[in-house]
């Protein structure tokens, strides 16, 4: 008798126990971001330790100085120095491209999608490795010809962006639209067609530009753009040129 | 033997003698105990983009800030604090440091692993090499990058990542399920190939009612790379904030969005769901401690009413 009533005693602390463990109300709950500073978080030695074989192969390469800016860099709407700098880099490097190619072309027009530039160009040295976090991707250089029409869209679609990394053209921006377009100091042509220079990324449709998929014709160089900046930049330190850029009023907004 | 034995023992032969009060304190705390709380903390970051050191000296804004060699530093001190720690990733683990250029992935998920990633998701910038490039660094991840609305059946990646899980920290059950971007017009298609995209609202409620009442989640965390919120009706965070009933916590990244601090928001139930993004690079550590109390009644409260007090 004790001992049955121990063990419905048992039975009960064992159920009990059992829906216990499962049942858990959220009382409350606490939030922060942390920032992740010097001061505050010193490195992890094992993590260090871990990445150190990678980062002595890599140093070797990314540390040599290639050039240096007059100014810094950011990019920024509707013109910036670092979109203006890179939209006529890009042409200019193209045009090169296409000479040492023999493709017999010159492009009109460049464009850099706002969203492929990585990071800014600091006033000073600018090294091998900041080229690879302005420019990370593997992306090729590629050239497209369009028909006055498709340039006109694609130029309507750098003015809905308000404003871009773009070579060669001028424009109002005017209700989301590309007013009063030039190219090559020339007013823009339905009978034209024009050659851009861009990235495969965009080429393909990349960031929406599928006005870019009717192209009538197509060069992929399967130059690096990346490898297309660090020898203009290699070029003009040749020359004892230091970087530069300016706004010089390529898109005016209404 | 260990210890949880002999209490058993203790507790069985304490009652048996009908010595109820001696019992109770023979029997491990965390089992009995009226007032035991239990605090979950978790930690995340987002958009990483192969910061595994932090910025370098010359970058004017984040000079020697971020980085995940930090970032694993700071979580290992969490840990002792708070065995109860989990540390998640958003996506965008890929790309933007040479040491993707020249180590591909292989690096990244090495060091996350020895950071001690519980879990992680997949970005829009995991397919830069194109699935190939996800497929061969992959076995270098000791944590699972969780998806659950890109289908990848007709794919090299077919079966490779899971699209939820569970999680048990001192009896708490954490159930996490994972969304991804839209990959067309963001991707290129050579990139993703097959890869399927499914409509992440649907595939979120799905997936929380899944977690919540199938695998009887205490906590159901989204890991999301959708963005935090767009000016159009695109999907983002918040509208899955807004658009879901059982998630707690929705974890985003791809916008690099700086907050301040998490977003309190309201879910479609009218309950209480935070949103948090830890900026990018390991610039910021999102933590969010959830605190639990173990209780001997069924329910003393909705989870709302509770915070809502």
């Amino acid at each position: 008798m004790r001992q049955s009533f121990s063990y419905t005693l048992l039975i009960t602390w064992v159920l009990i126990a059992v829906s216990c463990k499962n049942h858990f109300v959220q009382k409350s709950y606490e939030i922060q971001n942390i920032s992740v500073t010097e001061e505050q978080n010193v490195l992890d030695s094992s993590i260090v330790r871990l990445y150190l074989p990678y980062k002595n192969i890599l140093e070797k390469d990314m540390n040599r100085v290639i050039s240096f800016s007059e100014v810094e860099m950011t990019k920024g709407k509707p013109e910036s120095f670092l979109t203006n700098f890179l939209g006529d880099l890009l042409l200019n490097e193209g045009g090169n491209v296409a000479k040492a190619q023999e493709m017999g072309i010159v492009p009109d027009l460049s464009f850099f999608n706002y969203g492929g530039i990585r990071t800014s160009l600091p006033e000073g040295e600018i090294t091998v490795g900041k080229i690879f976090e302005l420019m990370p991707f593997e992306n090729e250089m590629v050239f497209l010809e369009l028909d006055g029409k498709q340039t006109q869209e694609f130029l309507d679609y750098v003015a809905a962006k308000g404003g871009d990394s773009l070579g060669g053209a001028r424009f109002k921006i005017s209700e989301g639209k590309a007013k009063d377009a030039t190219i090559g100091g020339k007013p823009i042509s339905e009978q034209e067609k024009y050659w851009l220079v861009t990235n495969d990324y965009v080429a393909n449709g990349g960031d929406g530009l599928d006005v870019l998929k009717g192209r009538k014709q197509f060069i992929n160089s399967k130059f690096k753009i990346r490898d297309a900046i660090i020898s203009s930049l290699e070029e003009k330190q040749k020359n004892n040129e230091k970087l530069t850029a300016k706004i010089d009023g390529r898109f005016i907004v209404e | 033997m260990n210890t949880k034995k002999i209490n058993r023992r203790i507790f069985i032969r304490n009652v048996a003698t009908g010595t109820a009060g001696i019992a109770l304190g023979a029997v491990p705390f965390s089992v009995l105990a009226n007032n035991d709380y239990t605090t979950i903390t978790i930690l995340h970051t987002n958009d990483m983009h192969c910061h595994i050191e932090p910025f370098t000296g010359t970058n004017e804004r984040y000079a020697n800030k971020g980085g995940l060699a930090r970032i694993a530093r700071l979580a290992k001190i969490q840990r002792e604090k708070n065995p109860n720690t989990l540390l998640l990733d958003a996506g965008d683990m890929f790309q933007g440091t040479p040491y993707f250029n020249y180590f591909k992935g292989e690096l990244m998920l090495k060091v996350m692993s020895a950071a001690g990633y519980d879990a992680g998701t997949i970005g829009n910038h995991e397919f830069d090499n194109g699935l190939q490039g996800i497929l061969d660094p992959l076995p270098n991840a000791q944590f699972p990058l969780i998806n659950s609305n890109y289908d990848f059946s007709d794919t090299i990646l077919d079966g490779k990542f899971p699209g939820y899980k569970v999680f048990k920290r001192s009896g708490i059950t954490i159930g996490i399920y994972g969304v991804g971007i839209e990959l067309k017009g963001l991707v290129g298609q050579m990139h993703y190939e097959n890869t399927v995209y499914n409509e992440p609202v649907a595939v979120a409620q799905k997936m929380e009612n899944f977690l919540k009442n199938e695998k009887n989640c205490d906590l159901v965390i989204c890991l999301s790379h959708l963005g935090l919120k767009y000016r159009n009706s695109t999907v983002s965070d918040m509208v899955l904030a807004a658009e879901t009933s059982m998630t707690d916590l929705i974890i985003g990244g791809h916008t690099h969005t700086y907050l301040e601090k998490p977003i309190e928001t309201k879910n479609k139930a009218g309950k209480p769901v935070i949103v948090n993004q830890a900026w990018w690079g390991g610039l910021v550590v999102g933590k969010i401690d959830f605190v639990f109390e173990r209780t001997k009644k069924k329910k003393i409260g909705t989870y709302s009413q509770v915070l809502e007090s």
